[in-house]
């Protein structure tokens, strides 16, 4: 049982390694304070049963001194076991977040999908510190719970064993309620945890969608929808304080009740001669401080229960598939299969196919049944040739960004596939794909951080002049110039102090300064006005012209792609059409829709 | 309407300073007992009676070890028990712990209780706001500081003060409590311990002034790290596009490792209070010893004494790591 437990958290508690010495000093010196907590109450019952009644005046004096000493050296211990503790446990918090967050990047965009966004998050705060807790209070009170209550038994019994005889029965009697109470209470706490999350989400939801929300009123709806989270919640954690609201007062009881059988069975042995009454305070004081330990036990364990929800939800993230490959190994198999490519593109000459697609199929579920409706793409063969600009059309939905997604290795095809030079990206690392393209995303994300880190992102470099050069391709200059700081112009989180426009006239330059031979563009200009769109293309054909890169550009609009050398038309996930603007007004019925409604049949 | 207000202010000050509301639970003062009932709605009556439970079983444990105090002073030596009133003491003894447990028992359901409709009162009060605050709000605000606003902190709001509140009913009564009834055994050595007592009580209230400060720079850490990890989980996309996987989780390792070490000295600091109390509360146990032997006066109060300052002091070093909680 033990063990199997051990295995199941053998990635959480693999984080402890590094702190073996704290974790066998810190209780060690705890334990010592222990030792010297449970013979103070002796030397107090010293001082009531000599001292006062035999109003020794020196004895008083040194038994006291004695203590002193004692109280110091504990002090010292306790100062000492803290520091121990907090830098185990802030260190172990810090390696669980830095391995998960490793991990996380390391997995794939669907395994990404899998946990979700919230739920990593509040398995990398509030997990992390619960585990965090938990190895502090490891390290502060593990060791003198037991050291304290057995050690007060002991002593009581050396004082008097049929009344050891009591605290005994009451403290074991003490226990088994305890482990009832927490054992009943375990898995209602992963029910709370999960609604937490779901609040969580159900939050993050709201807030991030917050303009799409008002725009279509839905206001109500998803208030409703947070206040439903919130209500089975509340249920829950009343569902659990039914049991453990009852284990304190049960606990305390319990001995409570020992105290009022000590002062019975007290009774007859001090009348028998047995003992004394200096005897019977110190054992009063044993059960206090029994009961104190316990107490904290209680909590220990509470403490421990909730750290094994959370300590199960962190190791399944640590345990998740990482399917990114390692880039370090990657970087040696790549080199070495690195020089058949450069063998090929020797023969790069204008027309040649860069990118193949053949018969490639999508499904963001993981389903086995060949249903096609499941299908985000479907079939789809078609070519990209070097140096041109291929345009893809579709309305929202078609499948158009995930061909994109399906380049950049975000996704592996269902079936079919993909080929960059003649070679299967199936055999390629993430990271060599990506090399070989700039992306702007449709709603593409800024970062924290300045204009400058943003174009740079990945830590390539550039000097100002190229960057401003890329800039002003993007039509973003402009802006970026008047900005405070200019290149180095703070960027908020997402880029909230930029207008939509903005955002994407830079995210556009970023993908410029990455200067790929693929430069790839999904509704990359959707949030300009008409007169700087029109700018933007202008300058960007001719950047295209200039460094013969290969260019997609998906848009749902056709005037973006009207000059592109090639089309193709998307719809619901299959190519309904292809060729150039021409041709398709004529022969391809999707298309000529599409132009008829944005009024560009004439053009 | 005020109440509108307070709850935007909240909101609102969020990012510039999220310990504000930390704090507000630190110090809980009869004004929060009034704002609590208003959260908590349908909870007045239930609060009253919530706090008589908790004054009758907190009242129940001062009186108690008066009793068994008394008890064992009946029992002078060999054969010099009486019986009759020993048991008659036990017995009322249990019956008191009884009832003190009954009581406990109430409080601490109710407290939950009312804690999880306070939390979920909370939330849907701050749902409505969400739909009526300017879409403007959301640009401002980072949705990770929001966010926490309304999971984290409002479970800390309901569980905080609420316990803060029950746990400082409990200590006035205990304390009170404890005061009359050594006043009325001695009034001279209550000269002795009270300023004892209050000299503990001011040491590690400082000392937890003191903590406040390194939270707040934890805190501040704590919001920049959750912001980094939520930012990176949503530019997934873009980080692996660019190739910026290595260089954002350098980033963040500078940001944990920054993190790690402001939260060592916190939490170590934050923890001091607890060892600095313990020879506070022996030493002036042992002075008190001696003073009664040198008055050579009292001798059948000593043990009540003793006793009832083992009460006040346990009752202390019981409710500190509460207070640390918040």
């Amino acid at each position: 049982m033990k063990d199997s437990r051990t295995k199941k958290f053998s990635q959480t508690l693999s984080t402890l390694r590094p702190f073996q010495k704290e974790l066998v000093l810190g209780p060690l010196a705890k334990l010592l304070e222990a030792v010297l907590e449970v013979t103070l109450p002796m030397m107090m019952a010293h001082i009531v049963d000599v001292g006062i009644t035999s109003h020794d005046h020196e004895d008083v004096l040194r038994t006291s001194l004695v203590m002193g000493v004692m109280i110091l050296v504990s002090l010292c211990c306790a100062i000492f076991c803290q520091y121990c503790a907090a830098k185990a446990s802030t260190g172990v918090g810090a390696l669980l977040r830095e391995r998960m967050f490793t991990r996380v990047n390391a997995m794939s965009t669907k395994e990404q999908e899998v946990i979700g966004t919230e739920s990593l998050m509040v398995r990398m705060t509030t997990d992390v510190n619960q585990t965090s807790l938990a190895v502090s209070m490891l390290i502060r009170l593990v060791s003198r719970v037991p050291f304290i209550t057995i050690g007060g038994v002991l002593a009581a019994m050396s004082i008097d064993i049929p009344m050891a005889g009591v605290l005994a029965v009451a403290s074991v009697l003490f226990l088994i309620t305890l482990l009832l109470i927490i054992r009943s209470t375990f898995m209602q706490y992963g029910i709370v945890e999960k609604r937490l999350d779901k609040i969580t989400s159900e939050v993050r939801e709201s807030i991030l969608g917050v303009r799409v929300i008002r725009a279509f009123s839905r206001n109500k709806h998803h208030e409703d929808k947070m206040n439903d989270a919130s209500s089975a919640y509340k249920e829950s954690v009343i569902a659990v304080s039914k049991l453990s609201s009852l284990m304190s007062p049960v606990t305390v009881f319990i001995m409570n009740l020992s105290i009022v059988a000590v002062i019975f069975i007290g009774g007859i042995r001090v009348d028998t001669g047995a003992i004394s009454k200096g005897d019977i305070i110190a054992f009063m004081n044993y059960i206090f401080t029994i009961v104190t330990a316990l107490t904290i036990l209680a909590n220990l364990v509470v403490i421990f229960t909730r750290t094994f929800v959370s300590m199960e939800r962190i190791e399944e993230v640590l345990r998740s598939k990482a399917s990114e490959r390692d880039d370090e190994t990657e970087s040696l198999k790549s080199t070495a299969m690195d020089k058949p490519v450069d063998d090929i593109s020797m023969e790069n000459q204008p027309n040649h196919p860069l990118v193949k697609f053949e018969n490639v199929s999508f499904s963001y579920l993981d389903t086995d049944d060949d249903d096609t409706d499941l299908l985000a793409v479907d079939s789809l063969s078609f070519q990209i040739r070097k140096g041109e600009k291929l345009g893809i059309i579709g309305t929202t939905g078609s499948g158009k960004s995930t061909v994109l997604a399906l380049m950049l290795k975000l996704y592996s095809p269902t079936s079919g596939e993909i080929y960059i030079d003649g070679e299967n990206i199936a055999e390629w690392s993430e990271e060599r794909v990506r090399a070989q393209m700039s992306p702007v995303f449709q709603s593409p994300r800024l970062f924290r951080g300045t204009v400058r880190e943003n174009l740079l992102l990945g830590g390539i470099s550039m000097d100002d002049k190229e960057l401003k050069k890329r800039l002003q391709i993007a039509m973003a200059w402009d802006f970026v110039s008047k900005m405070e700081g200019g290149l180095d112009a703070k960027v908020e989180a997402n880029g909230r102090n930029l207008s939509g426009g903005q955002r994407q006239r830079l995210c556009i330059a970023r993908a410029l300064c990455h200067d790929a031979a693929l430069l790839l563009m999904d509704d990359a200009s959707s949030a300009l006005d008409m007169e700087t769109d029109e700018k933007l293309q202008a300058t960007l054909k001719e950047h295209l012209a200039e460094t013969g890169k290969t260019c997609v550009m998906i848009s749902a609009r056709i005037k973006p792609i009207v000059d592109a050398n090639w089309i193709l038309v998307f719809d619901n996930g299959k190519l309904v059409g292809e060729g150039k603007h021409d041709e398709l007004l004529q022969n391809c019925e999707e298309y000529a829709k599409i132009a008829a409604s944005q009024e560009m049949g004439g053009v | 309407m005020a109440k509108d207000t307070s709850m935007l202010q909240g909101i609102g000050n969020l990012s510039p300073d999220a310990n504000k509301m930390r704090k507000s639970t630190r110090s809980i003062s009869f004004r929060d007992l009034k704002r609590l009932a208003q959260y908590t709605g349908e909870g007045r009556i239930k609060m009253v009676f919530l706090i008589m439970a908790a004054i009758i079983s907190g009242g129940l444990f001062v009186v108690a070890p008066v009793f068994s105090g008394n008890a064992i002073d009946l029992m002078a030596g060999k054969g010099k028990v009486d019986f009759e009133s020993v048991t008659r003491y036990a017995l009322v003894l249990l019956a008191m712990y009884a009832i003190a447990a009954f009581f406990s028992w109430i409080v601490s359901y109710y407290a939950n209780i009312i804690a999880a409709n306070t939390a979920a009162r909370l939330r849907g009060e701050m749902a409505s706001k969400f739909s009526r605050l300017p879409v403007s709000f959301f640009d401002t605000h980072a949705a990770g500081d929001v966010l926490s606003r309304f999971v984290s902190d409002v479970e800390a709001i309901a569980d905080g003060l609420l316990q803060g509140l029950l746990t400082m009913f409990t200590l006035v009564i205990t304390v009170s409590g404890t005061l009359v009834f050594m006043l009325i055994l001695s009034p001279k050595m209550t000269l002795v311990i009270v300023p004892m007592a209050a000299v503990t009580v001011l040491l590690a209230t400082k000392i937890a002034g003191k903590t406040t400060k390194h939270f707040s720079s934890q805190q501040r850490l704590v919001g920049d790290i959750q912001a980094t990890i939520e930012e990176d989980f949503d530019g997934q996309r873009e980080i692996k596009a660019f190739g910026a996987k290595k260089s954002s989780i350098e980033a963040f390792r500078e940001k944990n490792e920054k993190l790690r070490v402001s939260s060592v000295r916190a939490q170590f600091i934050s923890s001091l209070p607890n060892p600095y109390r313990a020879p506070l509360i022996i030493l002036p146990m042992c002075s008190s010893a001696h003073w009664v032997t040198s008055l050579e006066a009292l001798r059948q109060a000593e043990y009540r004494h003793l006793s009832c300052i083992g009460t006040i002091f346990h009752d202390q070093s019981t409710t500190s790591p509460t207070s640390q909680l918040k």
